[in-house]
This record gives C-alpha cells, structure tokens and sequence, in this order.
C-alpha cells in the first residue's frame, strides 16, 4: 500500500523488529512441522537469548514454554508478534496486536491479496495504519538477524553474520540467500522476505538498512514498487554511505503476471521504467539471483571503484582472456599498462617473472608464485591510475593456492588505505572453493569464475558513478547502535545485558 | 425394531437408491476441505477457545434459559477444563477419501509395556483419526482416513509399533457413519442427521455418574449440539469481527455446508474421559446371507435407539455394525439384549473403552499435553507416507 515517505513509528518499529527482546510467536504449534512449531523450535535452537512467548489457545506449553491462550493474556512488552495463523485469524490477532501495542507484527499466512483477496489484506493494513502498527507481511517467508541471533520464519537456514542486508519480496530468493550465506561466506546483517509488503514498504527497509550499524551494503529482491518516490528518496539518503543493489523481476509479460499472483504486485510499468528509476535513485541494477549475490558481496566488502581502469593479474591465459572480454561487454574495457601510466609497464616489469606478459591482463605465467602475485598487486594497489585489481589463479600442480590466498589476505589488510576495490577469482576445485571461502571470511570478495568477479568490479564501479550524481548526506542521528550495543550484551554469555534479559 | 418394516424394504430401497455414501454430493473428492464455504468453521474452531461471543449466545440462551454472562463464563470453564471441544466432524469421502476402522486383539501374555508403547505410538501418529483403549473382546479401536485401503494397510499399519504382539486385525471400513458422540451425521436417515441424541434417562443418570458438571452445564450441551437452522450456530459478526470477512458470506458458507453439501456436521465433543466415564463397544457380525440392503436397513433401524451414541455400518469385514453407549449412563444389559434379539444377529464381540486419545483427528488426552491438536485428513496420509 502507497506511502508518501518514510513513517518514523514504522523505523522505529523495524528497529524493535530485528531486535527483539520478546517474541510472541501467534500460533505456536505441538506438532512438528507446522509452521508455529518450527519458528519456536529454531528460535530456541538459533541461540535467542530473549524470551519467547508461545500463543495457543488449546496448549498450557509448548517445547517446554508456558503457552498463553492469546496474546492479551501476556503481560508486559512485546517487540515482534510473529502469526503463524491461518488468513482468516489474523484480523483477531491483529487486533489484539494492537491493544497490546505489539511494536511490530509479521503475517505468515498467504490467502490475501495474491490470491484476490484484496479486501482483508486493504482492511487489516488500514488498521494498522490507523493504530500505528508496523505490519510485516503477509505472506512473508522470514525476518531475522544473525548478529542479535534470531530467526523467525519459514527457514531452517543459519545465515552467517556480515554486513549484507537482503530485503527480498520472494521467499525463495531470500531462501537461496540464506542458504548461500553459510556455504559461500556471504555474510549477512539482516534479512527479511516481505511477501505482498502490506504496509511496511522497501523504502522503510532501506532506511532502516542506513541507520544499521551492521549494514555496509544492502541486497533487494523486487517485484513490485508500491511507493516509487519515496524508494528514490530514501535510496537517495542512504546510498552516498551504503551502495544498494537491486534485482527486478517480472519484465517478461507473463511474469508481470506471476508476479501478481506471487506477492500481488501490480502489473507495472515496462522494465525500461526501472532502469530510469534505478539510475535516479542511485540503485545498482543487476539481472540475475548470482549477480545480486555477488554484487552485494563485492559492495559490502570494496570501496566503490572511482574510475574504470581494472587490471587483472592472472597465472593463467585463458582466464584473463575471459575476464577482458567481459570487461568489454560490460563497458570497461581494459586498458594496456601503458595507456594507464608511464612508468606502471616498467615497475610491474621490474618485480614479475621474467617471462611474464605486461599487457593487462598480466600474466604471470603458471610457475607464479606468492611473492610474485603480491609483489604485483602491491604495485598496482599504488599506482593512481589503476582504480581496481582482479587477481586471477589458476591451481596448476606447481601453485601453492594457501599461500598465494594467505598473502593476498595478508597484503591487501597492510594495503587497506589504498582504498582501491580488490577482486579475486580462483577457477577450480576444492581447494579453490576453500580459498574462496577463507577470502571471503577475510573481508575481500572472491569467486569461481571470471566472469563474476568482472561483474563484481562493474558493481562497483556502477556504485561509485551513481554515487557521483546524489548529495552526499550525513547519517541521520541513529538509536540503532544502541540497540545494537544491547544485542551485543546479549550475546555475551553469562552477562545481564542492558536490555534487561537475565 | 420398528424403524422400517420388512414389508417396506421395497419402499426403504426406492427412497434411499444406495447413494454414494448417501450424501448429497456431487462426486468424491470434488468439495475442497480449505472452500470458502468452511472459512466459519474454520475461524470458531481457532477462535471459541477464547472468544465464547463467537456462539449465537441469544439463540443458545433462550434455548437453555441460561443468561449470557453465565454462558459464556460456562463455556469458557468447561473448555479450560477440557471438557468440551468444538468439532466438525468431516464427512471425509467427499474430501476423496475412505474411513477405515479397525479392531486389535493382542496376543495373550502380552506385557502391559507394550500395549503402553502401541498406545504412544498410536498418540503420536498423526495418521490415526480415532483411537480407543479397551479391555474384553478387543484391545484397541481406531480409524484412519486415506485414499485407499492400500494405503492405509502399507502406510498406517504395517509401520505401526509392536503389531507383531497382535494376535488379530480386523479391517473394518465404514460404508455408513450414522452416528457419533450422540450425533447424527450424514448416513442417518433422511431428515435426521445433525440431530444430538441422548437416550430418555441419560442425562439424569449423567449427573449421578459424576461430579464435574452441573445441571446447568448438561442443558448448554444439548444446547450447543441441538439441530437448528444454519444463522443459529454462530454470531457471524462475531465471526466476521475476528476474521475481517463478511459475515454474510460466512453464514452462507454454513448454510451450504449444512443443507445443500452436508459435507460435516458441527458437534460439541463431550470429554467422556475427563468426567471419568468407560464406553461399551459392541462389534457385531450379520449372518452371511443377509443382502446388502438389509444391512442398511438394520444399522437405520439401530437409531431409533439413542443410547447407541455411536453407529458405524461396516463393508466386506469381519464385523458389519459398531455399536458404542455409555457404560455409566445407558443400559448396556438391555442394549446387548436388543442386538442379540436381532435374527440376522450372528455375534456380539463387546469391549470397555477405558481411553480415548483422539477423535477425528483431534486429540483429546490432556495427559499427553495436546488436547485439541488437530490433523487434517490431507496431512494424516501425508504423514504416514513420510
């Protein structure tokens, strides 16, 4: 449902959300695999240290927790009323919501209006909005945050605490997500899959995603726009400090209308209208579930690349040759050594193999070494002229792949002030995806194939040109790191954090 | 008997024509348990617990001279207490599946732990849709919903707990589901079904055998199950203010529900268990040569005796009728007199149902801590099959 702007009780409500000290969990089941019983089942195994509050009429307990008849019955604050209620309960459990002045309340249920009943979804969105209800939902697959830590939600998944947050209209994207983020080292802030988005809107998340000290750069997943001007304005707020990166589905004629049948988003305008509004809300667009993966990593990770000049190192031919044929496509077409600088050819000569080749790519040949790579990189890492590095390895029998990534990892935290956009690619087995992994958890982004690591770089260097057309603005005066600062207490076992939990 | 007289067997037949089931519906497996016309149900089974309003308390108050306050602090207390349960007992053929019931008899000697471990097994199968414990002529009664009788052998009992300490099976589906905790479902005869029948003395001797529930309380559950127009079940503001759907459309759902589909019958479960009461189960086998209709004709002429709460007609078992009373409140001397004064009466296998720890689909035991856990036909076969 349309907004004019962000609502500052729905920020605040966002902020007890990912936050929350007490969960009521509505419709908390005995039986295994039903939704209410898996929410409370995750949140106890997740390692939540608030309290969680089981709603069921018909139990006295459940997993071993009182169970309350109805979320009236339950004294004190509640900051997050989770509904794992079927459509035609939650108007009940709204209302109660509201006369307990619940901070934020997320629908599970599907049966609105992506299956045409607009009617109730307008209804109970209406309320909320009356009665200052933040609504999560319906049909929401999840929300969470893997620092606090806590997971409510259709997911078995233990996303990894980084710094990306994903805000995905489809719960399977969010699922591919939270799934790819322990087994790929992606690390999240926090995450959540916001179904037929009722009433809190993208742009709300966005903001929040500003203020959020874990957040250094946000994922989205979209099928619909409900608020266009108020997405452009708060993107336009948080991008000159958080680079987003956005994947829009639904541009084929046939998925506009899958897409209302998925999360009721109107049938919009053609996908040439997004490009333009990306481009002013200072948005990355980007075209595949992948590519929003790999550029959210690269953005969460990387300095914006300030102009185009990407050089790539390589121990090998043809996976330089992949990446400079990407570069072209994408628009970035590499450029030799000497057209960057003077002198780059000479210095880069001077410290590679003898037999290397100083085009750029530079290859290195496949007897490189570690000291050879960084020697290298170090170089480029100083020249001005060069605004990124991609440094490809290929595991021939004679490459040390531990080393040269221990070295890279070693070289690039010395480096850091550099402030230059730092790519890896390792093209190979398992003992590539391993280095991939120990790069990721060591902060640079890192990928299986060249192609990706190109358009990691393009990402970035998208951010950075959109970037250069909004004002750039000082962060608005956050509560969030306050609560962050509790949650890190709460953390802390055996600490009575500051939120008051024992 | 004197339901329906031999001589108007003819006549019996034209008028009933052996319908599929003898329900109204169109063809099996065409009506979906998530319609529309359910969503009143739907929302009084997940909101009466709390919300007594959702009951038509004005029509249930001139019915029981009960005010309304009194009402609902009533309902509340019996519901807290366990006492009562709101169902709708689904007529799960026209959902596209069978009702099979079944009788087990354990091996003699068998240790009291294993029938302890069939029971928790039986408890925790989402599979089973009703379950009985029993001392005499069987040990244990249940039923399940699935497709086909395939299914329920190969996924219900074979997987079953200890079935190598039974020293019989017997497979019982229900080609007729009369009767049920006193009310009348689907397969009555014409005209009767949703009709709540205690027999003339029950209630009285109901208070004596206990002491848990009042006068009071006896009058506000024939109330609640008493047959009446559809407008009269529920508020349908009140239902309509807890769901935010239109309460028009919602009485029509319980009007097509009740009169046209007649695909479930509302019932006010009586906890027996909770107040301490045992049922008498009577299995009961028809000589060979009585004909199909005959069968059918017998287990209508059974209703006109209401102390015989639950009546199920059997097709292709061992057993042709089950037959279940109150132990405490009817006359079981007299009941099992009646049946065996029937010809075509070939045995009468009888068992004391001690425990009752799930009924359509919903569990009742408070003492396993799921009372009111509900499985829907769908996800009970869906469960056994995992």
């Amino acid at each position: 449902m349309k907004i004019d702007g962000v609502r500052p009780y729905v920020l605040e409500g966002l902020r007890h959300a990912f936050h929350p000290r007490r969960i009521a969990v509505a419709g908390a089941s005995r039986h295994a695999g039903k939704l209410g019983y898996e929410v409370v089942q995750a949140l106890r195994q997740q390692g939540y240290r608030g309290e969680i509050l089981p709603v069921k009429p018909r139990a006295k307990e459940i997993q071993g927790l009182q169970a309350y008849p109805s979320l009236r019955a339950i004294d004190g604050p509640i900051d997050l009323a989770f509904l794992a209620l079927p459509a035609y309960i939650v108007k009940s459990a709204i209302t109660d919501c509201a006369e307990r002045k619940v901070k934020v309340a997320a629908i599970a249920a599907s049966g609105f209006k992506e299956l045409g009943n607009a009617p109730l979804q307008d209804e109970i969105t209406g309320f909320c909005r009356t009665r200052r209800l933040p609504l999560l939902g319906p049909n929401l697959l999840a929300l969470g945050n893997p620092h606090f830590p806590f997971s409510c939600g259709l997911t078995s998944y233990n996303a990894l605490p980084g710094h990306i947050a994903v805000v995905s209209q489809s719960g399977a994207t969010l699922l591919a997500a939270l799934g790819y983020s322990s087994t790929h080292t992606f690390g999240i802030s926090f995450f959540a899959g916001l179904g037929n988005k009722a009433d809190i809107d993208f742009s709300e998340f966005i903001a929040y995603a500003g203020e959020d000290a874990n957040t250094q750069s946000i994922a989205l997943y979209i099928e619909g726009l409900d608020s266009e001007e108020a997405f452009v304005e708060s993107c336009r707020a948080v991008v000159p400090r958080k680079p987003i990166v956005a994947l829009k589905a639904g541009a084929s004629a046939i998925g506009g209308l899958a897409a209302m049948a998925h999360t009721a988003s109107e049938p919009g305008a053609a996908d040439e209208h997004y490009d333009r509004l990306f481009e002013r809300a200072g948005v990355v667009r980007v075209r595949t579930l992948q590519e929003l993966l790999d550029a959210s990593l690269a953005l969460s990770s990387m300095p914006p690349a300030l102009g185009p000049n990407l050089v790539v190192v390589t121990n090998g031919g043809g996976s330089g040759l992949l990446a400079a044929d990407e570069c072209e496509r994408r628009g970035i077409a590499l450029q030799t050594l000497s057209c960057l600088s003077a002198t780059l050819d000479a210095r880069i000569a001077a410290c590679a193999p003898r037999a290397a080749s100083h085009l750029n790519p530079i290859d290195l040949g496949a007897a490189s070494t570690a000291d050879a790579y960084c020697n290298v990189t170090l170089r480029l890492f100083a020249d001005r002229s060069v605004d990124g590095v991609l440094v490809s390895v290929c595991p021939t029998s004679i490459t040390d792949i531990r080393k040269i990534t221990g070295k890279l990892i070693e070289l690039a935290d010395r480096e850091k002030e550099h402030r230059k956009p730092f790519i890896v690619e390792l093209q190979g087995g398992g003992d590539c995806e391993a280095a991939i992994q120990h790069l990721r958890a060591s902060g640079i982004p890192a990928y299986p194939t060249p192609e990706q690591a190109v358009a990691a770089f393009a990402a970035l260097r998208a951010s950075a040109r959109l970037r250069e057309t909004l004002p750039d603005r000082d962060a608005p005066h956050s509560r969030i790191d306050d609560l962050q600062q509790a949650a890190l207490s709460l953390s802390q076992p055996g600490t009575n954090g500051a939120l008051g939990i024992p | 008997m004197d339901a329906v007289k031999r001589k108007d067997a003819g006549k019996w037949r034209d008028e009933f024509r052996l319908p599929p089931r003898g329900i109204g519906h169109l063809e099996p497996g065409m009506i979906d348990p998530g319609s529309n016309d359910m969503l009143a149900f739907h929302i009084a089974k997940s909101a009466y617990q709390v919300r007594p309003d959702i009951w038509n308390l004005a029509w249930l108050g001139k019915e029981t001279g009960l005010p309304k306050g009194e009402l609902e602090k009533r309902i509340r207390s019996l519901y807290d207490r366990r006492i009562l349960m709101l169902a709708a007992v689904p007529a799960v053929q026209v959902y596209g599946y069978g009702l099979y019931y079944w009788f087990r008899k354990f091996r003699p000697g068998t240790l009291g732990g294993v029938k302890l471990l069939a029971a928790q097994a039986a408890q925790k199968n989402g599979a089973i849709w009703e379950g009985l414990e029993t001392t005499g002529a069987f040990d244990l009664v249940q039923g399940a919903c699935t497709p086909t009788l395939d299914q329920l052998f190969w996924n219900i009992l074979l997987p079953t707990a200890a079935h190598e300490h039974f020293e019989w099976t017997r497979i019982c589906p229900i080609a007729r589901a009369l009767r049920a905790e006193h009310m009348n479902l689907w397969d009555a005869p014409a005209g009767k079904d949703r009709e709540y029948e205690w027999g003339a003395d029950e209630p009285a001797a109901l208070l004596k055998a206990q002491q848990q529930i009042d006068e009071a309380d006896v009058r506000l559950l024939l109330g609640l199950n008493r047959k009446r127009a559809p407008q009269d079940y529920f508020d349908f503001r009140a239902l309509a203010e807890a769901s935010g759907l239109d309460a028009r459309t919602l009485e029509t759902g319980v009007e097509r529900l009740l009169l046209e589909t007649r695909q479930l019958v509302p019932i006010v479960y009586l906890n027996w268990q909770m107040l301490g009461l045992t049922q008498t189960i009577f299995a009961v086998r028809l000589r060979q040569s009585v004909t199909i209709d005959r069968r059918s004709q017998l287990a209508d002429e059974l209703t006109a005796i209401a102390e015989f709460h639950t009546i199920w007609q059997f097709a292709d078992a061992h057993y042709d009728l089950g037959l279940m009373a109150c132990t405490q409140t009817a006359n079981i001397a007299a009941l099992r007199r009646r049946i065996e004064e029937i010809a075509e009466v070939d045995l009468v296998d009888e068992g004391q149902a001690h425990r009752q720890y799930r009924c359509w689909g919903c569990r009742l035991d408070d003492a396993s801590g799921m009372w009111e856990q509900c499985v829907a036909p769908g996800a009970a076969v869906a469960e056994a099959r995992a």
